[in-house]
């Protein structure tokens, strides 16, 4: 009933609209640009809104794990916090410092913005809801997030800073060694679903059970180079404010440093929303619409990130390597291994 | 000590710290949102200096010049001339409240007991002159006291917001002209308690 009712009326506006591109004699490729633009726009806005609402979630739950308040004036329960902060922002001076690569620090910011939208084209909302289900959704996921590290390595080089470069190298190495356990936890799930596509991952949870049963172990694994691969607290080394003042971002200011910021969150968002689709069956559930659910467990997965992020000190260089490497690289493969012999029997 | 050791230990730390942040998720914040909810202050606390006086409204103060001798930052400056029985008395009394430290030496040196350290701690102030506190002001404030004197401190009652001028003022409704003589204690926000 609920795949009728979300997935009807956008089709019977298309149809509405080809049918009105036909009679008006419009070529059809303009048709296709319009959906595409219209589509961009809507993930587009759904990751601003819930960008906004992820940076006040995330200082309203580390005000609380800490017995604070959090923001409390702007707005109902502070809500309106983010707002101020992004117009304060975006008023600001856009410095450029003399020392710098100026193109490629003015455009830093905003590759490093693209993968991190990108991403969201093979998310399934609901049934029938997404972008585009591409049948190598999670390859191309993982390609996506690989595409952060020359947008940071760019913004770092290019500051002409000591700590921006430290930074930049620090996130380029980071993020190329817990890309490996990534895509190994992945892997998992993918030789269980038997598909790179997003959809029929869903599908093949709807039939079996949520994957986080079956791989606990992916799942853990996952989790935590997820985080490194966002840069959050217990892996926030790129950007450790008391040994590299703010790492690649030192020298942003104003609406790039902005950019930089909801990068952030969106990527958290993305990252968050496709561990609840690898592991927690995506917008399958009971009782509730499907959006609903895919809300709920993206939430649940960014809910944990915070967590983490207010418990867990960070750590030095050699343990983040040591980490990857010799423990999550070798569980990874373990459970890839486990993962065939399960699967051929 | 093992692999399998450390890693035990390093999951069992990880996730004793996590309960311990998700208890504190629900527990009750600590904050005071300060300027609507204020801090009750004990007895003692050395908020600014201020002159007690008898039963009779006469300041304490015999003018001896201890605590301006005493006052490290040297903020207290006492002016006094003798009487036809060559007895002191006191004419000018002034502590500098912007460079004062607070730190109840002057309390604590007087004999007669003629200054205690309030809870008055809103002090901010738009002119600097202002914050040189004359002897009437001093004696003002120190006729606020309720209850004893305990550690060289008092209590005041009040509105800490609002100076005398604009009590007397406040119920004619001129509240909003700063009055000539300079306010008591600062006006911030205008409040109420």
């Amino acid at each position: 009933m609920y795949l009728a009712a979300t997935s009807s009326l956008p089709l019977r506006l298309y149809q509405w609209t080809e049918q009105l591109f036909t009679d008006l004699g419009l070529p059809l490729w303009l048709l296709a640009v319009l959906v595409a633009t219209v589509k961009a726009a809507l993930i587009i806005g759904f990751i601003l809104i819930n960008v906004i609402f992820l940076i006040w979630l995330e200082r309203k739950l580390g005000g609380h794990i800490q017995n604070r308040l959090g923001p409390v004036y702007t707005g109902p329960f502070g809500l309106l916090q983010t707002v101020a902060d992004a117009l304060k922002v975006l008023v600001k001076e856009d410095i450029i410092p003399a020392a710098a690569d100026r193109w490629v620090f003015m455009a830093a910011p905003l590759v490093a913005f693209v993968p991190s939208v990108m991403i969201w084209l093979v998310v399934p909302f609901a049934p029938g809801v997404q972008a585009r289900d591409l049948n190598i959704g999670t390859l191309y996921v993982a390609a996506m997030t690989g595409c952060t590290v020359p947008a940071l390595l760019m913004a770092g080089w290019s500051s002409g800073n000591k700590w921006s470069l430290l930074g930049a190298f620090r996130a380029g190495a980071q993020l190329v060694s817990y890309e490996v356990p990534l895509i190994l936890a992945t892997l998992a799930v993918v030789m269980l679903a038997g598909s790179l596509s997003l959809n029929d991952i869903i599908r093949a949870q709807q039939e079996s059970t949520w994957f986080i049963f079956l791989q606990p172990l992916g799942f853990v694994v996952y989790l935590i180079s997820a985080i490194a691969e966002l840069n959050r607290t217990p892996f926030d080394l790129p950007e450790a404010e008391s040994e590299l003042v703010a790492g690649f971002n030192t020298e942003y200011s104003g609406f790039r440093f902005a950019i930089f910021f909801l990068t952030e969150y969106a990527n958290l968002l993305g990252s968050s929303a496709i561990a609840a689709t690898l592991f927690l069956g995506g917008w399958s559930g009971p009782f509730l619409p499907p959006f609903v659910w895919f809300l709920l467990k993206t939430y649940l997965f960014v809910f944990l990130a915070m967590w983490i992020r207010f418990t867990l000190p960070r750590l030095r260089v050699d343990q983040l390597m040591n980490l990857s490497w010799k423990f999550l690289l070798p569980v990874a493969l373990i459970n890839v291994l486990g993962t065939g012999v399960f699967v051929a029997l | 000590m093992g692999l399998w050791q450390q890693v035990a230990d390093g999951v069992t730390g990880v996730v004793k710290g996590h309960l311990v942040t998700f208890r504190n998720l629900f527990r009750r914040p600590v904050t005071y949102r300060y300027p609507e909810v204020r801090p009750n202050l004990p007895v003692g606390t050395r908020g600014m200096p201020v002159l007690l006086s008898d039963d009779e409204g006469n300041l304490l103060c015999t003018a001896c010049e201890v605590c301006a001798r005493e006052c490290p930052v040297q903020v207290i400056h006492i002016t006094a001339h003798r009487d036809e029985n060559k007895k002191k008395v006191l004419d000018e009394f002034d502590i500098d409240m912007s460079r004062c430290m607070f730190c109840g030496i002057c309390a604590e040196v007087c004999a007669f007991g003629a200054i205690a350290m309030s809870d008055i701690y809103e002090l901010a102030d738009f002119e600097q002159e202002n914050l040189i506190y004359n002897k009437e002001r001093l004696a003002e404030l120190g006729r606020r006291r309720k209850g004893p004197i305990i550690n060289y401190g008092i209590k005041t009652e009040g509105n800490p917001y609002q100076s005398p001028a604009e009590e007397a003022e406040g119920s004619a409704g001129t509240a909003d002209k700063p009055a000539q003589s300079a306010p008591a204690t600062p006006t911030a926000g205008g409040t109420s308690r």
